[in-house]
């Protein structure tokens, strides 16, 4: 799993490319933790590289979105492929994560 | 190619090597993206609560899974020396819960329940065996030629 990001004002865009599961998803949760940690408030998860996610990885997710909520920050998905969004439409994360089809309308919704 | 995949694991660091395996034989075998992802979904799930319910009960430190096609389903048996475990009987998550209320687990097997057709367990012989299947669309599962 790559994680590239990037920032467009207040908002830190992070790009998953690639496969999150339990070999992976301790690091992941490592490093959205950190950023949070660093003074980010507002993330966009853009997961149109996103291969294959768990269940480990959907807790990450999860943790990622009520830390977030819990401190009135932001937190976005998009690029969701079907496949993903279906894994987490089943889970009822649709419900608790906004989320878009692309970019542009994520960004909008975070200001 | 066969009809079936044995594959042996012992740690979470190998799941993209048992990805790209599954990966390999569902092509041959004309498997859709659906059903590949819902094996190494529930392969992973299975070895994720194997691992962190006691390795040190592994003989030899290996789970051992086999994927079968047969009368157009395909299954996936997993076995393993572990303490017993039937996740049959773990708790559904509330899907339904704010964020808040939300907890962080229990969600793999009911996941798993979703993308498979079936899901069976036994203790057997000291050994913890799960059946999974899924229903293969009519034209999957021929091997084709090379």
């Amino acid at each position: 799993m790559n994680i590239s990001t990037k920032k467009d004002g207040a908002v830190l865009t992070l790009e998953f490319q690639g496969r999150l599961d339990g070999s992976n998803s301790a690091q992941v949760e490592q490093e959205l933790v950190s950023h949070i940690a660093a003074g980010e408030r507002k993330l966009l998860m853009n997961l149109a590289g996103l291969e294959y996610v768990s269940s480990a990885g959907l807790r990450v997710f999860l943790i990622v979105a009520k830390n977030l909520k819990k401190s009135q920050g932001g937190f976005a998905l998009c690029g969701m492929n079907e496949q993903i969004r279906e894994i987490f439409e089943i889970s009822g994360f649709l419900d608790l994560m906004p989320h878009y089809p692309d970019r542009p309308e994520a960004l909008k919704s975070l200001g | 190619m066969s009809d079936t995949l044995a594959l042996t694991i012992r740690e979470l660091a190998e799941l993209g090597r048992l990805a790209g395996e599954v990966e390999v034989f569902g092509r041959a075998h004309d498997f859709s993206a659906k059903v590949i992802y819902a094996l190494n979904f529930a392969i992973e799930e299975a070895i994720t609560n194997t691992l962190g319910h006691g390795s040190s009960g592994l003989s030899g430190g290996e789970i051992r899974i086999r994927i079968r096609i047969e009368a157009g389903d395909v299954s996936v048996e997993i076995e393993d020396e572990a303490p017993e475990f039937n996740p049959l009987l773990a708790a559904e998550p509330d899907t339904t819960a704010s964020l808040e209320e939300r907890r962080v687990g229990g969600l793999g097997i009911f996941l798993t329940r979703k993308l498979m057709d079936s899901m069976e367990y036994r203790r057997e012989g000291g050994k913890n065996l799960l059946v999974m299947k899924k229903r293969l669309a009519p034209n999957q599962g021929a091997t084709k030629p090379i």
